[in-house]
């Protein structure tokens, strides 16, 4: 037992325990009491169906596109930042998050546009918080996050590239699939099963090279500027990538990305659960500090930072935006709601709880958490891979196969973010600002802004940023439904609890990131130390560069929040008006 | 159905929604943009656009008939760009 005991398979066990019942009697509960579904109300799908938008597809379907579209990297790297403060904190928050606030959250944002003609969030926001202002808002909140999100994976892709040598070989291979793909789906119409085969062989021979080829060496261009080279070759695909047609590049992009994402994390659950068997044990302590701070980074107290560092793994905003303007819209039957938006939840449960397994095996001590930072993921997977698909031998195939899984599933988030960049602001910006949604413009000033928030953070504090964006987005969301519920006159105690709870830590999260961006800036006007702003080089050679960026974050944190209350008030204000409605 | 055949079903439909939903929804979102060039240019006389001839529009007018509907909802449906959110988290 004791051997059992000391692998990540029965913590996973544990929380899938609580997972199912949150799936059979919780959700269970809130489907058939507060939302009283049934199979016989028409669903938008067939309401309106056009087969294009509209359409309805069987429950497994939808669960495996919905599973498809919210599992990302989200849940994979926060663990990371979470496992500072023991696995078990991580653990916890990972399956009371999902059971109390994920599913509810993601449910939610479906059976609201599904009662709403299939309505996205704008519009709903805009019927039901109180017209354009509110709306506007959201708008605004969605381009400093698209930015932060931005900086994020810019970053994050530059330093895969920098750290796992041969990463941006493979990267060019499967850039070079997608093209061809894209040729043979649309141009030569040939059948999406020979064309899978063509772009499985090609995602191997990429893994390959990359194992194979480990080249250019690491910092090969010196500490100072490989980053920013790196930042600025990818800035150069991602503009291509954006504002080519959807065909030629990003829908058969997506597709063959699809292959090693998804199957990267099938890999990793299986080897999760099978540690039992294949003998991998835990390395990390259960409880670490609870106020960490690495050198002059790092997360930072417990509280707010854990609940927004694992973000996507236990709730994220992001996916009432999809669920609702996508999901929603394929629904068949109502009923159908709890298995597609909280059993896709639980399973990205699932997938956060491997990821945080990958981190869980990895020797205590180990310097890989200090060195290769993020890259510590890799680490821990190709374990969890190799010891039930190849053994030893396999370990270089299975390393090189998770950064390239690390910088595909980046790669393809970060054009889809340029690309939804552009559409926002040609939607924002208008009047004498119509230049800035000019598509040229746009995308160039969607990428440069990013790099320099790059430059000027490390990954850590924009991934804080980043989650409390999200999460505060989450809040606003359950925040939306509890409006919808309360109109309704039925219990919205299931939302209003976790909104509020979600509100408070968020805002306190973005708040501690800007206070710690102030304390920087007014550190280094005390004592002019550049070493004291936080900046990456090149940025440091430049103090009054770096020193501007530091004060660019800390009004950044400082609209964050107060867009966030702004919006909090508006919802607050509808809440109270629909609960005293007659 | 048997459960075994019933589980079987579901894996390979869950699979199906992973793996080529975005694509055929991709696909299909395209046609559509064509489609509605196409009916434009055709039926726009209809809307006082004076483009084509009426009697190519006529003798098409069958072929498109099963999309009117639709296309005439899309027209005049409320566009947002949380409409168009990406599948990235």
């Amino acid at each position: 037992m004791s051997d059992v005991l000391s692998t990540p398979s029965l913590w996973v066990l544990g929380a899938l325990i609580a997972y199912a019942f949150t799936y059979f009697v919780y959700s269970k509960w809130v489907d058939e009491k507060v939302w009283e579904v049934s199979a016989d109300r028409t669903t938008p799908a067939h309401m309106y169906m056009d087969g294009v938008e509209f359409f309805p597809v069987s429950k497994s379907v939808l669960w495996g596109f919905q599973f498809k579209s919210i599992a990302a990297l989200g849940p994979i790297l926060g663990p990371f930042i979470a496992i500072s403060y023991g696995w078990l904190p991580a653990l916890i928050w990972i399956i009371l998050g999902n059971m109390f606030i994920g599913w509810a959250h993601d449910y939610s944002s479906i059976m609201i546009s599904v009662r709403n003609e299939g309505r996205s969030m704008g519009p709903l926001v805009y019927q039901y918080v109180g017209g354009d202002r509110p709306r506007t808002i959201l708008l605004g909140y969605l381009l400093f996050y698209l930015l932060i999100i931005s900086a994020v994976f810019i970053y994050l892709i530059a330093l895969f590239w920098n750290v796992f040598p041969g990463t941006f070989l493979a990267t060019v291979i499967v850039f070079i699939a997608a093209l061809i793909v894209g040729q043979m789906l649309y141009k030569y119409q040939m059948n999406v099963y020979t064309v899978t085969i063509f772009a499985i062989i090609m995602i191997a021979i990429a893994v390959w090279v990359g194992a194979a080829v480990p080249w250019p060496p690491k910092d090969f261009l010196g500490p100072d500027y490989t980053m920013l080279t790196w930042s600025l070759i990818l800035a150069v695909f991602l503009f291509f990538a954006a504002l080519a047609s959807m065909p030629t590049f990003i829908t058969p992009m997506n597709f063959i990305s699809a292959f090693p994402a998804i199957g990267g994390v099938i890999i990793l659950i299986i080897g999760a659960l099978l540690t039992p068997l294949t003998g991998i044990s835990l390395g990390q302590p259960s409880i670490g500090k609870f106020d960490v701070l690495i050198g002059n980074i790092g997360p930072g107290p417990i509280f707010p930072v854990l609940f927004v560092s694992i973000a996507c793994g236990a709730v994220s905003g992001w996916h009432s935006l999809v669920g609702s303007s996508t999901t929603a819209k394929q629904l068949d039957v109502e009923i159908d709601a709890r298995p597609v938006g909280a059993g896709a939840m639980l399973t990205e449960g699932l997938l956060a709880l491997s990821a945080l397994a990958a981190y869980m095996i990895i020797p205590a001590g180990s310097d890989v958490f200090q060195k290769g930072k993020v890259a510590a993921f890799v680490t821990g997977a190709k374990e969890l891979a190799a010891a039930y698909l190849g053994g030893e031998a396999m370990l270089p195939f299975w390393a090189s196969f998770f950064a390239l899984f690390l910088v595909i599933y980046a790669f393809t988030v970060q054009t889809l973010v340029t690309r939804y960049w552009r559409l926002v602001s040609g939607e924002l910006f208008t009047g004498s600002l119509s230049f800035l949604g000019n598509k040229y413009i746009a995308t160039i000033v969607g990428l440069l802004i990013p790099i320099l928030f790059a430059l000027s953070g490390s990954w850590l504090n924009l991934w804080i940023y980043f989650g409390g964006s999200n999460q505060l987005l989450a809040g606003l969301a359950l925040f939306l439904t509890a409006i919808i519920v309360a109109k309704m006159k039925r219990p919205s105690g299931y939302v209003i609890g976790p909104a509020i709870f979600m509100l408070i830590v968020t805002i306190s999260a973005l708040g501690w990131e800007t206070y710690l961006y102030a304390k920087k800036v007014m550190s280094y006007l005390q004592t002019g130390d550049v070493n004291v702003l936080f900046a990456n080089p090149p940025l440091k050679n430049y103090p009054l560069a770096a020193f501007f960026m530091n004060v660019v974050f800390v009004v950044i944190g400082i609209i964050l929040i107060g867009l966030g209350f702004l919006m909090a008030y508006y919802l607050f204000k509808s809440y109270s008006a629909a609960r005293s409605e007659e | 159905m048997t459960t075994l055949k019933k589980i079987i079903q579901s894996f390979r439909e869950f699979l199906f929604g992973a793996f080529y939903m975005d694509l055929y929804r991709d696909s299909a979102r395209m046609a559509r943009e064509y489609k509605d060039f196409i009916n434009l240019l055709l039926l726009g006389e209809f809307l006082g656009l004076p483009i084509l001839s009426t009697s190519i529009t006529l003798r098409l007018i069958p072929y498109l008939y099963g999309d009117l509907a639709n296309w005439k909802r899309r027209q005049l449906a409320e566009k947002d760009v949380t409409d168009e959110v990406p599948d990235i988290m």
